[in-house]
């Protein structure tokens, strides 16, 4: 290993904190002809209207649409939606239906059976199970 | 971007030696709030400078940091009518600008940087204008304006704010809505950082 290379110098000698506060604390000399203009521009229109906005620089994005064509399938969606539910919850009530119990129904079946046929019957119900 | 050096020198010198000439800001910001918007012209003589200076060193994009700048002081004027003069006007002013420029940072991608001439700046204490001196001093505006936006914004905003437009951590602190210790620790820390980006870059090179 040569000894007498010189090593790279770690730390650049030029950013001490004086030249660091040199550089940074320069300010613009002066505004560009573009701002002056801009300036101008921004008061005649603040004079002629205070509440005006200030216009639209160039770089900004373009403003999106508030209404687009996708914007009605949803008005649409949710209008149908609303109409449904109101025709739903605001429809008459069916009818009440006549009641037919287990027991009316066992009442029927067994109406015309014999004594002997609801014996034979029981047992095979009870056999069944 | 070319500019006119010097055009405009003697109206900014004017406006730095006799203050006088013009009321104080909140004076023009109460003549503002009441819809006189020719109060606004002193303000932005007054601080167009220092702010854009600001914006372009934490945005890298002169373009947008005179735009970003003119959005300031429409701001203000809209801001006017509520404005209290409880602090100082410069707490007030680069409290609006660092909003503007956060959200211009987080609504835009990363725009390209475009750096101007070491011309553009008055650097108060140089007394070196031979030709080599100046190739230099180009050189070291790139390094240092590249390592900038490098560097975070917490860091950024504080050290531009004391060293470019000399507000105290406690106007720092109004700013930045932190305490004043924690705006200590930012300006000890964003100078070491600095100071590595710059480091890094030198050996890269």
């Amino acid at each position: 290993m040569n000894k007498n290379k010189t090593p790279f110098p770690k730390n650049d000698p030029f950013w001490d904190d004086q030249n660091i506060d040199l550089y940074l604390s320069a300010p613009l000399e002066t505004p560009s002809k573009r701002f002056m203009q801009k300036q101008e521009e921004l008061l005649e229109l603040l004079a002629i209207d205070p509440q005006r906005a200030i216009p639209v620089e160039a770089t900004s994005p373009p403003v999106r649409n508030r209404f687009s064509i996708h914007h009605f399938g949803s008005i649409a969606a949710t209008l149908i939606l609303f109409v449904g539910s109101l025709i739903f919850f605001t429809r008459e009530a069916p009818p009440p239906t006549e009641q037919f119990s287990e027991e009316d129904f066992w009442a029927l079946v067994f109406a015309d059976l014999s004594d002997d046929e609801m014996e034979f019957f029981l047992l095979t119900e009870v056999a069944w199970y | 971007m070319i500019y006119q050096v010097r055009v405009l020198k003697e109206e900014f010198q004017e406006t730095e030696n006799s203050p006088i000439e013009f009321p104080s800001d909140e004076e023009l910001m109460r003549r503002c709030g009441q819809g006189d918007p020719r109060a606004l012209e002193p303000i932005m003589v007054r601080w167009r400078l220092p702010i854009i200076s600001f914006l372009y060193r934490s945005l890298g994009n002169l373009h947008d940091a005179e735009d970003l700048a003119m959005r300031v002081f429409h701001r203000l004027y809209q801001a006017s009518p509520r404005y209290e003069p409880t602090a100082k006007f410069s707490t007030y002013i680069f409290f609006i600008a660092r909003r503007l420029m956060l959200n211009e940072i987080r609504r835009r991608k990363r725009r390209p940087m475009e750096l101007v001439s070491p011309e553009t700046f008055w650097y108060q204490d140089f007394s070196d204008d031979r030709e080599e001196g100046a190739a230099l001093r180009k050189e070291r505006e790139a390094q240092i304006q590249k390592a900038l936006p490098e560097l975070s914004e917490k860091y950024r905003t504080p050290m531009l704010l004391n060293i470019q437009n000399h507000l105290g951590p406690s106007e720092i602190a109004e700013v930045m809505d932190l305490k004043v210790n924690r705006v200590n620790v930012l300006l000890h820390r964003g100078r070491a950082q600095l100071k590595k980006i710059l480091q890094e870059s030198y050996e890269q090179e």
